[in-house]
């Protein structure tokens, strides 16, 4: 009943050694938000009409709300938090569509080569995986505008809260964000080309 | 330019670009990127890419995403097959497990069901274990207002299912809601759903998580509940935190509060629910508004806030306040009382309460200060054996006594048994876990016996209540020495309360010969005491009672034939007897009850095709059987009993890849072929590459359970037992190096435990057979350390059972091969002490062996053998006349062990591994003669 009090306690303390410098922190952190949001998904996205409205940062929140929210931590350790949810967000979403299409591949489709070349028109089943190779490639170029997208679309960050984590104006989130969509875009637009051209 | 520098070159171009007018930012890139046709290319493409809609590119790709998730969520079990069902779609989610809507497709019209399936990550061996347990007292709930158990099994994945009546309804506040039903209507809807958790009850089942989302109103009006029992397996079983996380697990707002506080529950927190769903029925409202729920909210709302009463929850809708104040609020809140003990004690009691407000009397339930008072009326009224009298009088001058106090008397005859049982099972229940709680719970069994004997004397002609008494007695009879783990260990005892249970239930059977469940537990009754008779050596009477229950499941089936529960008692009963057959000796009969009792166990298995019990049951007989005819020298049929066991438990593993009991059943299934097939210290046919096939199988999975958990001490030894078989069938030189490793991890696990005994005869072997290695190489001082390891190691297991006969073995054949080497290095008086202890076993053997045991009497002609070679290499480095005394000495033992050969010889159970030994003393004796006669 006392609604996860052992993880809650393991994650309040993991935030505030986090907090004061202990990298390990992070890494034993990210087990416990992994398996509260895998559950969470697989409890609501079970039901259809749960699936069809709800938003990968409400699930991001709730894990939130169970792991942490009990005495609102100071808003470091709060990004902190919601820097490793966004990122596992992220993670479980392609994962599962990688699987998904490794699945069907294994079942014997010959005529795969084709679905390799196409483009990813959004809301096509590759749009994820896209994405995510996208956002891996706008890292490499600039960290910066791909942590502010992990944190608005995979953490339900408002912008100020953004900005706030990062340590930059609304304004840049903005700015930030307006140009890794365009870019983000058209990487994913455009057919794969090997990471050694994108200079 | 840096690649970083000019990536923010192009991000200021960028954002310098949509300030721009759209019109004229082409012109503008020319001129500010003039000469830099890539920096205009990049610019250009990223301002293209934001004009055709970047900004919803990334939310869309997300959300679609998240829908695909869900579908294969969903997917994942929408079309499954499970069992011979397939799942149609979700119905809900509880905290254990997510109720589909199913449908058998292997008929034409189709039946739709709901089916439960454990959660996944919940499926531990605890839960399923739980889960299957909890199917069995399901299964004995028949009321028409509770969904039925259908069904029940595992799926491929091994998670356990429940199939379940569908209900096609709505909760039944909302149902009320809908239809706008008055108050009168709403109490008459209760009722029904009093009476099944009654029901239930009288079964020792408590609901727990009663609430409108478990109480269904069908098409037809009628209330289901659903959900039966299933909580009490969570509640009992995942203590807070590891269940914490999920709410749906409980439902706080009809939890009673001793639900909320951890205290034992008991069918006064039925009550509690009821009256929670009572209130909610009637008023709209919940009980309590719980806003939070962390633990502190959930205790101050429903164990300390004053619940308020109905009516005032109401106080807006005037009309509806003033129905409900009074009878109905005072209803409610007995009920809803945080001190169970003040609620009502029994639903019936409820029940009646609310009758008798349908009907305008008098209602029982009163504001807390006027029933204290009645409750010091009932304290006088308390010693059980007063009130089972009341009620024999009542029953015979019913004119007599008014009306009122004949039913105030059934009502407390109800209560006192309810009283017993619940005490019985719920509190035993409780306590059981407990550390050092065995006192208590033989006072808990004392007692309820008592109980259960006042009733029963006043049973009379209460058909109901013997058939329930019956079914107490024999749940109290394996408390007291059956086949709970934890018994109390009290056979006699247990015995006296199955034979109660058995009167009872025959004189119900007497009466209705039809009942199918007093039939089914008539053959309970029938096991159980077999299984006790069998344990305490009275193999007459357990052979009595095992065939009276296969006389009862044979005349069942005759007149049901093929129905699954019924064959599980017949072949379980065949296999009683088996057990009883081979523990008198008689081997040919027990192989003939194993095989009709496979033979039912896979008609069982066709019929349910998942149950993994079955398959389990299978494949041990299957091993047994081999044993059996193993033993009987039929090689040939152990082989192929053996190997279809095998092969049951490879689909098994298959199946069920995650459970390690399985493997390692499996492990020794390979074992037992290895050894019918080619072990030289078995009775084999020979095929020495086939056994290192299968040895090599052992091995491997082996291998696999120590890997698993190289701390686990059985699984290390296993290894070092499976290494051993392997290396004893190895071509050299893979056989040293394997059977050393065997060796090592024998003595490993010695170390650690030395009263493990398998672990310990194996050592010997294993020492054993590198002594021999050794030997043959011609180093015998290490042969002989190798002998004199095994000789401590049989004689260890020796002292801890000088009963086992394996050790026996080994304790002659390193005595014997230790002696020889000792003499070879002068030692006699060493030899002479050594070859001692086999002729000193030996001698124990022949005054106590059986005259029919060939495996014992064998031991005596090794014992002899021993003696006789050891006399013979003695006299081989003797000159003179005392090399005349050992050869006679000698010639002399071999006589004994040949004569002793020769009886056995036409006996049951004579193998060509004794065969073997039989020649090999008379090649020795002729040796040792044509060698006298040759000088």
């Amino acid at each position: 009943m006392s609604a996860g009090s052992a993880p809650r306690e393991a994650v309040t303390r993991l935030l505030a050694e986090w907090k004061s410098g202990n990298s390990n922190a992070r890494d034993l952190l990210t087990p416990i938000v992994y398996d509260e949001l895998r559950r969470l998904a697989d409890r609501y996205l079970r039901n259809e009409h749960d699936a069809a409205t709800l938003q990968p940062t409400a699930l991001v929140h709730e894990v939130y709300l169970r792991l942490v929210a009990q005495e609102l931590p100071d808003w470091q350790s709060r990004s902190h938090f919601f820097g490793v949810a966004a990122h596992l967000m992220r993670q479980i979403l392609v994962d599962h569509a990688r699987r998904k299409r490794s699945a069907k591949r294994g079942s014997g489709a010959a005529n795969l080569p084709i679905e390799d070349v196409v483009t990813f028109a959004p809301g096509s089943e590759r749009a994820i995986e896209a994405l995510d190779d996208a956002l891996n490639a706008l890292a490499v170029v600039d960290p910066r505008k791909a942590k502010v997208i992990e944190l608005r679309f995979f953490g339900g960050f408002s912008a100020e809260e953004t900005g706030q984590s990062l340590g930059i104006s609304v304004a840049t989130v903005g700015r930030e964000q307006r140009l890794a969509e365009a870019w983000l875009h058209r990487e994913m637009s455009a057919p794969p080309r090997p990471p050694a051209k994108r200079s | 330019m840096t690649r970083v520098d000019r990536w923010q070159h192009v991000d200021e171009l960028f954002h310098q670009a949509l300030e721009r007018p759209a019109g004229e930012r082409e012109a503008w890139l020319d001129s500010i990127c003039a000469g830099d046709a890539t920096l205009r290319a990049e610019v250009a493409s990223l301002l293209e890419s934001d004009r055709v809609g970047a900004g919803a590119v990334i939310g869309s790709s997300v959300k679609h995403a998240v829908i695909e998730l869900g579908a294969e969520m969903r997917s994942k079990a929408e079309g499954r097959r499970v069992g011979p069902y397939r799942l149609i779609r979700e119905l809900g989610h509880g905290g254990m497990g997510t109720v589909y809507l199913a449908a058998r497709d292997d008929q034409e019209y189709e039946s739709e069901v709901a089916i439960k399936l454990v959660r996944q990550g919940l499926d531990s061996d605890f839960i399923l274990r739980r889960f299957r347990r909890e199917r069995q007292i399901l299964a004995r709930l028949h009321h028409p207002n509770i969904a039925r158990l259908f069904d029940g099994g595992a799926a491929e994945d091994g998670s356990p299912y429940l199939v379940m009546e569908y209900i096609d309804g709505s909760w039944i506040t909302k149902y009320a809601a809908q239809h706008n039903l008055t108050v009168e209507e709403r109490l008459h809807l209760f009722l029904p759903v009093c009476a099944a958790v009654e029901h239930a009850h009288r079964r020792f089942i408590v609901h727990r998580d009663l609430k409108p989302a478990n109480i269904l109103i069908d098409r037809s009006g009628a209330p289901k509940l659903l959900d039966f029992g299933v909580s009490k397996v969570l509640l009992a079983q995942q203590p807070d935190a590891a269940e914490t996380h999920d709410v749906g697990m409980m439902t706080p707002d009809y939890a009673s509060p001793e639900q909320i506080t951890g205290d034992p529950v008991t069918v006064t927190s039925d009550v509690y629910s009821l009256g929670a769903v009572l209130y909610e029925l009637l008023s709209h409202e919940r009980p309590h508004h719980i806003d939070r729920c962390t633990p502190l909210a959930l205790e101050r709302a429903i164990c300390l806030n004053e619940t308020v009463a109905p009516s005032a929850a109401v106080k807006k809708h005037r009309a509806l306040a003033r129905r409900l104040a009074g009878d109905l609020d005072n209803i409610v809140l007995r009920a809803m009382h945080k001190q169970p003990e003040r609620r009502y004690p029994s639903v019936q009691r409820l029940a009646a309460d609310i009758r008798r407000h349908l009907e305008h009397r008098p209602v029982g339930a009163r504001p807390d200060s006027r029933m204290y008072r009645a409750r010091k009326f009932v304290r006088r009224n308390r010693v059980a054996v007063a009130l089972t009298t009341l009620v024999a009088v009542s029953l015979i001058g019913g004119a007599a006594i008014g009306m009122r106090q004949a039913r105030i008397a059934q009502e407390r005859f109800q209560d006192v048994r309810t009283l017993a049982t619940r005490f019985v099972f719920d509190v035993e229940e409780a306590v059981r876990e407990l550390p050092g709680s065995l006192r208590v719970r033989q006072l808990i069994a004392r007692t309820g016996l008592e109980y259960l004997g006042n009733l029963s004397r006043s049973s009379g002609n209460d058909w109901a209540l013997k058939r329930e008494l019956a079914t107490a007695y024999l749940r109290i009879g394996e408390l007291q020495g059956g086949v709970e783990t934890s018994n109390l260990g009290d056979t006699a005892g247990a015995l006296a309360s199955f034979d109660q249970a058995r009167v009872l239930l025959d004189a119900a059977l007497k009466h209705s010969p039809a009942d199918r469940a007093a039939a089914q537990d008539r053959m309970t009754v029938s096991h159980r005491m077999s299984d006790l008779y069998r344990q305490t050596g009275r193999l007459p009477q357990a052979l009595a009672s095992t065939e009276e229950g296969l006389q009862r499941a044979e005349g069942l089936l005759a007149a049901q034939p093929g129905d699954p529960e019924i064959v599980q008692y017949a072949a379980v009963f065949h296999l009683d007897l088996a057990r009883l057959r081979q523990q008198s000796g008689a081997l040919r009969p027990a192989a003939q009850e194993i095989t009709s009792g496979l033979r039912l166990l896979r008609q069982l298995s066709a019929a349910r095709p998942n149950e993994r019990e079955t398959l389990d049951n299978i494949a041990a007989s299957q091993a047994r059987l081999g044993a059996i005819q193993s033993e009987l020298g039929q090689r040939q049929e152990a082989l192929d009993s053996y190997r279809a066991g095998v092969s049951v438990l490879e689909q098994v593993v298959q199946r069920y890849p995650q459970v390690t009991g399985v493997r390692h059943s499996l492990m020794l299934g390979y074992s037992h072929v290895g050894d019918v097939l080619g072990n030289p210290a078995y009775d084999n046919v020979g095929d020495t590459a086939g056994a290192l096939v299968e040895y090599g199988r052992m091995v491997e999975i082996a291998k696999f359970l120590h890997d698993a958990d190289s701390s686990d001490l059985r699984a290390t030894s296993d290894y070092g037992i499976a290494l051993l078989r392997l290396g004893i069938v190895s071509p050299m030189p893979s056989k040293r190096s394997t059977l050393e490793q065997a060796l090592g991890l024998l003595e490993l696990v010695a170390s650690r435990n030395p009263k493990d005994k398998p672990n310990a005869t194996h050592e010997a072997w294993a020492a054993i057979e590198l002594g021999d290695l050794y030997r043959a190489d011609g180093d015998r001082a290490s042969a002989a350390r190798y002998y004199a390891l095994g000789l401590a190691a049989a004689e260890n297991v020796q002292e801890l059972d000088p009963d086992d006969s394996t050790s026996k073995r080994w304790l002659m054949t390193a005595a014997r091969a230790l002696a020889i080497e000792q003499i070879h290095a002068g030692d006699v008086a060493g030899a002479l002490a050594t070859v001692d202890k086999a002729v000193q076993l030996g001698s124990r053997l022949q005054s106590t062996a059986p005259p029919d045991s060939v495996t014992i009497r064998s031991l005596v002609a090794r014992s002899w053998q021993a003696a006789a070679s050891v006399h013979a290499a003695l006299a081989e480095r003797e000159r003179g006349e005392p090399r005349q005394r050992h050869r006679d000495a000698a010639r002399d033992w071999y006589q004994r062990s040949m004569a002793e050969w020769r009886t056995l010889e036409p006996l049951e159970g004579f193998t060509s591994l004794q065969r073997r030994e039989m020649d090999s003393t008379a090649a020795e004796l002729a040796a040792l003669d044509a060698d006298g006669s040759a000088r």
